[in-house]
């Protein structure tokens, strides 16, 4: 299918007025859940995912890009007014939004991230379009000891933008890798470390393990603070000629920067959003402003992490490989609906893959329309006092749980993962790349089975390949440049 | 006399702070005795599975590695923790508990009562952590129990608002 055709098709699909109004329900709920302070894209996502379970494909997916782009804007939206990010990649939003809420600023900087996100979706949706087609037939020259290579890539940049040390952080991962493997064993179908329960024969559920881990951690850690709301002003939602024009040059760099670094497995939002605040300061005229409530500094890391989380359906849909938790959480839920992500999906559904990347752009608009009207809504929602909002939250994460296939069961590894995550946080150990892993564990298993085959036992393969040689050796000197930069901070 | 004794006092904690032996309240040393636990009892179990060699793996083939690298990881963390700062700081498992509790119960009520009495169960459960009292408790319970039905309805999930309507 050609790209016009296929643009056309999934456009078609996914401006049918049900599928514009679940994702309109989809933004209005990820808002919701997502502007909720210390809820970011990844808890939102997985409190509402199982919802959207029980309908048909096309709406699933519809549906899903409106919780996406709502959870991520309710992100931005606690970034920016009470300076608490949902998520690592509006942790820079902060730097300036806050800031900017305080000038009286909140609701330009608010426009001006939603259209950020917008610009950078639409180009991204093209970039996108246009690369699928290259990465896919590069796909197809990996063999299975190369892909092993990329995993281990995409597990390294995770480990290296990781909080706290390299060691702790590979530590994680290793775990996370084992926890995917707990499940029926797909070459033997032996049941691994299920303790006899059977709910377990399909494996930790990655869903519930971000609920856990991210969800309740964060209503256990509130708790403690003894967090209170507070009603911050927004002032005009609307930003001045000067603060469009001084954003329309940051939106074109953060965009580029997204979707070049979110194309890299394990790149993605966090460090496109690091690297387009970096960028902005870096060819700023008044580099000593920033932090003090500069549009640029909002403008250029909320156009990057959008682009760079949508760049990272390319690794996701060429070669499986999710580059986030967002991307891993979407190829769960595509799995639930029986398609597997990755090569060959392209080909298989080109319908549903064209639809995706439609209802994506689809749901990035809803977001810019439904922005105007509804930010004042948001903030009074913020101004609600904690002891109100938290057994909200836990009621969410639990109904999220129930509507999973696990039932009742769900629960249990909610509450599990929650107090690992409670004692991760007081430990300092970053879950994100346990998550990752856990998704990649399979993948990499069976790879590994496969390349071993192939090379008859021989570990040589990893570094005879050119492909997996010269993969290992980037990650290589990612972790050597990492190391040395840790080591002289 | 006295100064002597402060200044045996001061260069006990500054030597104790320096030196930090085996500081039961390290960061790192309880990071490291998770990874190392955990790694160990991975070892240990994926043995229960056939693990076979790299050319023909078993299902504990994996497993298997990966534990032994855990508790690898988990034994470095450990040693560091001799000379890394960081202090722990203790969990609070008196607000803790509530919360779990109610997410707990949320499926089990569900199954037996239906979703309105599931929704007030945990939401009042939850609410013991935090001072939600009467009326206050009341209201939230009501207002979460018209949106969890509003959506269960506009999805038209396959969960029972009230016992034995399905």
């Amino acid at each position: 299918m050609g790209l016009l055709d296929g643009l056309a098709t999934g456009f078609a699909t996914a401006f049918m007025p049900m599928n514009v109004l679940l994702c309109s329900v989809g933004i209005l709920a990820g808002m919701l859940i997502g502007v909720l302070p210390g809820i970011g894209t990844a808890t939102a996502l997985s409190v509402l995912l199982p919802v959207t379970f029980h309908l048909p494909p096309d709406g699933s997916l519809i549906m899903l890009a409106g919780i996406y782009y709502g959870a991520q804007y309710g992100g931005t939206i606690t970034s920016v007014l009470v300076n608490i990010p949902g998520e690592a990649s509006t942790i820079v939003t902060t730097l300036d939004g806050y800031q900017m809420a305080r000038n009286g600023r909140a609701g330009a900087a608010l426009t001006i991230a939603a259209t950020g996100s917008f610009v950078a979706g639409c180009v991204t949706t093209l970039i996108i379009a246009l690369f699928i087609t290259p990465f896919a037939k590069l796909s197809l020259l990996f063999a299975p000891a190369d892909y092993c290579s990329l995993m281990t890539l995409g597990l390294v940049m995770t480990i290296v933008i990781a909080r706290g040390s390299l060691l702790t952080s590979t530590g994680m991962a290793v775990l996370g890798m084992l926890i995917g493997l707990v499940g029926t064993d797909p070459e033997t179908g032996v049941f691994r470390f299920t303790f006899g329960i059977d709910k377990l024969g399909e494996g930790v559920d990655i869903i519930l393990v971000v609920m856990g881990l991210f969800g309740i951690t964060e209503v256990l850690l509130a708790l403690e603070e003894k967090r209170t709301g507070c009603t911050p002003a927004i002032g005009s939602i609307w930003p001045t000629k000067e603060e469009w024009g001084r954003s329309a040059p940051s939106f074109a760099r953060g965009t580029a920067l997204g979707s070049f670094l979110g194309m890299i497995p394990g790149g993605g939002a966090v460090i496109s959003s690091f690297a387009a605040y970096a960028l902005e300061k870096q060819v700023s005229k008044y580099p000593e402003r920033f932090g003090t409530g500069v549009v640029e500094g909002v403008a250029g890391p909320e156009s990057a992490n959008n682009a760079g989380a949508q760049a990272s359906l390319i690794p996701l849909l060429a070669f499986g490989i999710p580059g986030n938790i967002v991307m891993a959480l979407m190829a769960g839920a595509l799995t639930v609906h029986g398609i597997a992500p990755g090569p060959g999906m392209w080909d298989r559904n080109p319908g549903l893959f064209w639809g995706l990347l439609a209802s994506l752009w689809i749901g990035n608009l809803m977001l810019v329309v439904l922005n105007v009207p509804l930010v004042a809504a948001w903030v009074k929602l913020l101004s609600v006092p904690y002891r109100f909002l938290f057994p909200f939250i836990v009621l969410s994460i639990a109904f999220g749980a129930y509507s999973t296939s696990s039932g009742a069961f769900g629960g249990w590894i909610v509450v599990a993962f929650g107090l690992f995550g409670y004692a991760c946080a007081k430990l300092r150990l970053d879950p994100v790349p346990l998550v990752l892993a856990m998704f990649l564990g399979p993948l990499v298993e069976e790879n590994f089975r496969r390349a071993m085959v192939l090379s008859r036992g021989s570990a040589m393969v990893f570094v005879s390949s050119p492909i997996s040689a010269s993969i290992l050796a980037f990650g290589a000197i990612v972790v050597a440049l990492a190391w040395r930069a840790r080591r002289d901070r | 006399m006295r100064t002597g004794l402060r200044v045996q006092a001061w260069t006990f904690t500054s030597l104790h702070r320096e030196t930090k032996l085996m500081n039961a309240q390290s960061r790192d040393l309880w990071a490291g005795l998770l990874f190392a636990g955990l790694g160990f009892a991975f070892t240990v179990y994926s043995h229960s599975y056939k693990i076979g060699t790299a050319l023909a793996m078993g299902p504990g083939y994996l497993p298997n590695r990966l534990g032994i690298l855990l508790a690898f990881i988990g034994i470095a963390v450990i040693a560091r923790s001799f000379w890394t700062d960081g202090r722990v700081d203790g969990l609070s498992l008196c607000a803790a508990t509530p919360v779990l509790g109610a997410m707990l119960l949320f499926g089990y009520a569900l199954e037996q009562a239906g979703l309105l009495a599931a929704t007030a169960a945990t939401v009042t459960t939850a609410s013991l952590s935090g001072a939600l009292r009467g009326r206050e408790l009341a209201l939230l319970i009501l207002a979460s129990g018209a949106l969890m039905t509003t959506i269960v309805h506009l999805l038209a999930l396959p969960i029972p608002i009230l016992p034995h309507i399905r």
